[in-house]
């Protein structure tokens, strides 16, 4: 291979530092302007219970309804089982894994196809409100949709370090929306 | 940033400078130093610098002095930019990540930290990114094959010199591994292949003598490469095994040294693979065959004939396909037919019901038989195409299985591949040891699965490392005992039936069974009276056992038993097995016997709690049924009591009321023997095996996934983790950490935990000098984090860490430690009986107090890796 074709190969030069959403703003994806640093984020809006949670649209792939779902013993608390997602096995977030356990998630529910770093994970989505540009509050710096509802907005990369992890999910949401 | 690419163009602008002042030099020689000026400044990235390369190129080739005065210009500027820049540059512009300066002015000091800041971010950019990953295998294999070509070019020339043209193409090979090393963020390798580079140019202008010693020289540093470049995963890690290379290389032949003087290079430096010996055994590295072919990385290359025969299968598909369709079309007008005739029929009875007159018989017949005509022709029309859509399905079956065929074959790779990378290991082994040995490798183009070979590359690591080490004696003590000084390592595959026989053996020392018994009688493994009657065959199969290895003994065996059953357990996991044979004196030799792929599987399936389950049926002994309610044990068909495993309860299903006998599946895993029960047993299937995805890696209970024929995702348990549940390990033992052994470091990967920076750095060195592949964390989580993501053999860890802690971290991880068998040792300043204590409860193999010296670490990493 020629060094040319090496280089071709390289991230581009504006690439972000740490791991960058999966469509974030690469030169291919031109239709993806997800503004890094600034207060401007693309994302889905998805609630459960009374809570709106948002993800970036860089980290989602896609968005699915759960096929048949299998529970998995002694998995951590934030999986709610695996699905069959195109013959592959994917692992069901739910940002709700307290440490009791979690109610079994089922066929026929929304999910977000999520994937950092080449690892996919369904997320539980509950109902899917919106897809939007939201604007953070420039005082508080809370994240609010277009009803002007606090919504917290979930690092996938964080997620799975601490579904891996065992750690609590929701509370870390909660925090960073806190700050 | 002293290794980074700035000194790659530096030395390149003052090697092209060197050309041009030489008024005896060629234009072509001059035109390729320019080359390689501008291709050094192409790697930096930075577009001023390139800019200002090239203006200079220019310059040359319309004014050379003028040209060279700039180039000279440069070369000092750089010079002096290059030096400061360690104490101010990177500190700078380390703080403003999110903005890239560009330098307006056009002068190339002022270019320089834009450089030096670029590259520090690229650094820091690739660490975790999938497309450097990507980069970074193609990158390997294509430096492994560059390097094994370089070593196949020095080692063919036993007699003398390699003549231009091959010096040509080692200069090629290293340039090209310099730009690809630079592009994928691996600058010391980039600059070690840049010295490499330079050394063959010494040599081919005669400004360095070529030697035998020089050549040995050479091959070694391209092994110590290759083993670098195979377990770098980020500029840190192949800077550690770099540094002592570089040093070694820059003395190449630079003295116009003759033999002698120039097997004396200093080694100032101990490079991690530890290659302080310079008498190597030459003939080695003679006997060494070129090897250009195989894969060492998670990329696949594929013969195209492979895909073609796969493309073929496609197209038999889309013929079935509309084969089928037809089919169907003709079934459906079929279906018509019978519709109007049911139509006709209605319609009939309709109009009699109307009328409201009796009907007679013979309109009754007459209507029937109508429709009975009709029938009579439609019959042998549909059983003629049932008939055909039964063809179809059997052709359609046949393309299926050619397409898992070819599929399988795509995924085959000769184990030619797998050998290439045993020969650096052991020629480090090997020097480590100032023990004289020789691969023969046999049967390198036999095929199988390539996930299975890449999970064979440590066990066959391992039973290497085991026969350099045990097996084959010193030079001496072989000449005494009439064998040659060098020992032979010989590693075959063949295919038998339907598996892949790997054999790894030597000519060495052998294993007395009768030392073996005496071991197990002082380790109350065995009662004598065991000991007497164990056959010679079942008391070698016993090195197996973890745990095998001596206490504190020094002699031959011990150690024997290190890694061996891990050996045992990656090949058992697999499906296949393992033995060994020995004749004490003449040597020894393991078979490993395994499946030619992993990715079907035949498995035994069953239910629980409405959900099914699998569990590779290679493990299955038998099946039978117990009462209830179930007791710590079930019955084999012998009678005897194996230990029983409650998948029920395990699981957290509750026990189906209706349920009058319970079914068990008798399992054998390693040797050992257990029952699992279950609701019902469904029986045999042949599944297609899928990995369960990285959040559920680390649950030592499934060994992964497979998908029913209706789309559910069903979970396959893996046997180990019964058999650990079945047979809890004793609890491991605080060993005596002070001895002195002639056993290398074994190079392996070890997890360090403290929140001192200063402190992790210091172990990371003094880990690092001895071999050890190190890995650091600043506490628990992110120590636990990296638990997951690979393997160790050994922890060392702090215990007093602000969040999560020493003792939380080893509570947590006290299942993995089970399970993976890794060793714990713990580094604390609070030495106290209390935390001595609980350390040992929660697994750890040893204590050491703060702070820690470079001996006393290792030799504790040591003990505790022989007490494996």
């Amino acid at each position: 291979m020629s060094l040319a074709a090496w280089q071709s190969l390289l991230p581009p030069a504006n690439a972000s530092i740490r791991r960058t959403p999966a469509l974030a703003p690469s030169k291919q994806t031109g239709t993806v302007s997800l503004a890094v640093g600034k207060k401007m984020k693309n994302v889905i809006v998805f609630s459960i219970g009374s809570t709106a949670y948002a993800v970036e649209l860089g980290w989602i792939r896609e968005v699915f309804t759960l096929a048949h779902v299998t529970p998995v013993p002694h998995a951590p608390t934030a999986i709610a089982g695996v699905v069959n997602f195109r013959g592959s096995i994917l692992s069901i977030l739910d940002i709700r894994g307290l440490s009791s356990r979690l109610a079994q998630a089922s066929k026929g529910e929304s999910a977000l196809l999520l994937e950092v770093d080449r690892c996919q994970v369904a997320l539980r989505a509950g109902t899917i409100d919106e897809v939007s540009s939201l604007l953070a509050d420039s005082r508080t710096g809370a994240l609010l949709d277009s009803r002007h509802r606090p919504v917290v907005l979930l690092d996938p990369p964080e997620l799975f370090d601490a579904a891996m992890n065992n750690r609590s999910l929701a509370l870390q949401a909660v925090a960073s929306h806190e700050e | 940033m002293k290794n980074s690419l700035l000194d790659i163009v530096l030395t390149q602008a003052r090697h092209a400078l060197g050309a041009l002042r030489q008024e005896s030099g060629n234009d072509a020689e001059r035109e390729r130093q320019l080359d390689d000026l501008f291709g050094a400044a192409q790697l930096v990235g930075d577009e001023e610098l390139e800019r200002n390369v090239r203006s200079i190129a220019e310059k040359i080739t319309a004014h050379r002095d003028e040209g060279v005065l700039a180039l000279e210009q440069f070369v000092e500027t750089l010079g002096a930019q290059l030096r400061p820049e360690e104490d101010t540059a990177v500190e700078e512009f380390a703080e403003d990540a999110p903005t890239i300066s560009k330098p307006n002015s056009p002068t190339i000091g002022d270019s320089s930290p834009t450089r030096v800041h670029r590259t520090a971010r690229r650094n820091k950019s690739s660490f975790d990114t999938g497309e450097h990953l990507t980069l970074l295998n193609i990158f390997r294999e294509e430096a492994r094959e560059g390097l094994e070509r370089i070593t196949a070019i020095l080692i063919a020339n036993t007699g003398g010199k390699p003549d231009d043209d091959q010096l040509n193409e080692l200069m090629r090979l290293t340039h090209g591994l310099k730009g690809a090393a630079g592009t994928v963020d691996l600058p010391q390798i980039a600059s070690l292949a840049h010295e490499f580079e330079s050394a063959i140019e010494r040599i081919r202008t005669g400004q360095s003598q070529w030697s035998n010693s020089v050549r040995d020289d050479l091959v070694e540093i391209a092994d110590g490469m290759h083993l670098s470049i195979a377990s770098a995963s980020g500029p840190d890690q192949a800077a550690a095994g770099v540094e002592g290379l570089r040093e070694r290389l820059a003395g190449i032949g630079k003295a116009k040294a003759d033999d002698a003087a120039s097997s004396e290079i200093p080694t100032d430096e101990v490079p991690p693979l530890q290659i302080t010996e310079t008498h190597k055994d030459q003939s080695y590295a003679e006997r060494r065959r070129p090897d250009r072919r195989g894969v060492d990385s998670p990329m696949l290359r594929v013969d195209p004939g492979r895909i073609d025969r796969l493309m073929n299968c496609v197209g038999e598909l889309v013929f079935d396909r509309s084969r089928i369709e037809k089919r169907a079309s003709k079934l459906a007008s079929e279906l018509s037919l019978i519709r109007e005739a049911m139509d006709t029929l209605n319609s009939q009875r309709a109009g009699w019901v109307e009328s409201g007159a009796p009907v007679r018989v013979d309109q009754l017949g007459s209507a029937l038989a109508e429709i009975e005509g009709r029938l009579a022709t439609i019959m042998p029309a549909l059983e003629e195409e049932l008939g055909r859509l039964g063809d179809d399905t059997s052709l359609l079956k046949r393309t299926e299985f050619a397409l898992q065929d070819g599929l399988t074959a795509v995924r085959m790779q000769s184990v030619r591949s797998l050998f290439s990378r045993l020969t650096p290991q052991l020629r480090a082994m090997a020097r480590q040891t100032n023990k004289q040995v020789r691969l023969v490798t046999a049967g390198g183009e036999t095929e199988f699965d390539k996930t299975v070979a890449d999970q064979l590359v440590d066990p066959l690591i391992q039973l290497l490392r085991n026969a350099v080490v045990h097996g084959i004696e010193s030079p001496s003590h072989r000449e005494a005992n009439g064998k040659s000084a060098e020992g032979r390592i010989m590693v075959t595959a063949r295919h038998e039936s339907n598996v892949v026989v790997i054999e790894v053996s030597d000519d060495g020392a052998g294993i007395r069974t009768d030392d073996l018994r005496k071991r197990f009688v002082q380790d109350g493994r065995w009662s004598t009276e065991q000991a007497r009657q164990a056959s010679d065959e079942r008391t070698l199969q016993m090195i197996f056992d973890a745990g095998t290895s001596s206490r504190s003994t020094t002699d031959q065996l011990a150690g024997r038993g290190v890694g061996l059953s891990t050996v045992r357990q990656t090949v058992t996991r697999l499906g296949g097995e393992v033995l060994v044979s020995s004749q004490p004196g003449l040597g020894t030799r393991f078979t490993m016997r395994l499946p030619l792929t992993t990715a079907v599987a035949n498995a035994m399936l069953f239910k629980i709690g409405g959900h099914v389950f699998a569990i590779s049926n290679v493990h299955v002994l038998d099946q039978s049924e117990i009462a209830l309610p179930l007791r710590e044990t079930a019955p084999d068909a012998q009678g005897r009591d194996l230990p029983l495993v409650p998948l029920h309860e395990l699981l957290g299903f509750p026990m189906p009321a209706n349920l009058r006998r319970c079914p068990v599946v008798l399992l054998e895993f390693m040797g050992k023997r257990l029952a699992i029960s279950c609701d019902r047993i469904i029986g045999a299937r042949e599944i297609v095996i899928k990995n369960l995805g990285p959040m559920l890696a680390g649950i030592p209970l499934y060994a992964g996934g497979t998908i029913s024929p209706s789309g559910k995702v069903q979970l396959i348990l893996d046997p180990a983790a019964l058999v650990n549940l079945a047979y809890p390990g004793p609890p491991v033992k605080l060993t005596d950490i002070r001895q002195d052994s002639a056993e290398p470091p074994v190079a392996r990967r070890i997890l360090v935990v403290d929140d001192s920076k200063a402190i992790r750095e210091a172990m990371r060195h003094m880990l690092l000098k001895a071999g050890y592949e190190v890995v650091t964390a600043s506490d628990g989580a992110s120590a636990w984090q990296s638990l997951q993501e690979q393997g160790y053999s050994a922890m060392v860890t702090d215990l007093e860490m602000p969040g999560e802690d020493g003792f939380t971290l080893l509570t947590r991880a006290s299942k993995y430690i089970r399970q993976t068998q890794m060793r714990v040792l713990v580094i604390s300043s609070k030495d106290t009986a209390e935390n001595r204590k609980r350390a040992e409860s929660l697994g750890a193999s040893d204590f050491l107090a703060k702070p820690v010296r470079q001996q006393l670490l290792i030799d504790a990493l040591r003990a505790a890796q022989r007490n494996t």
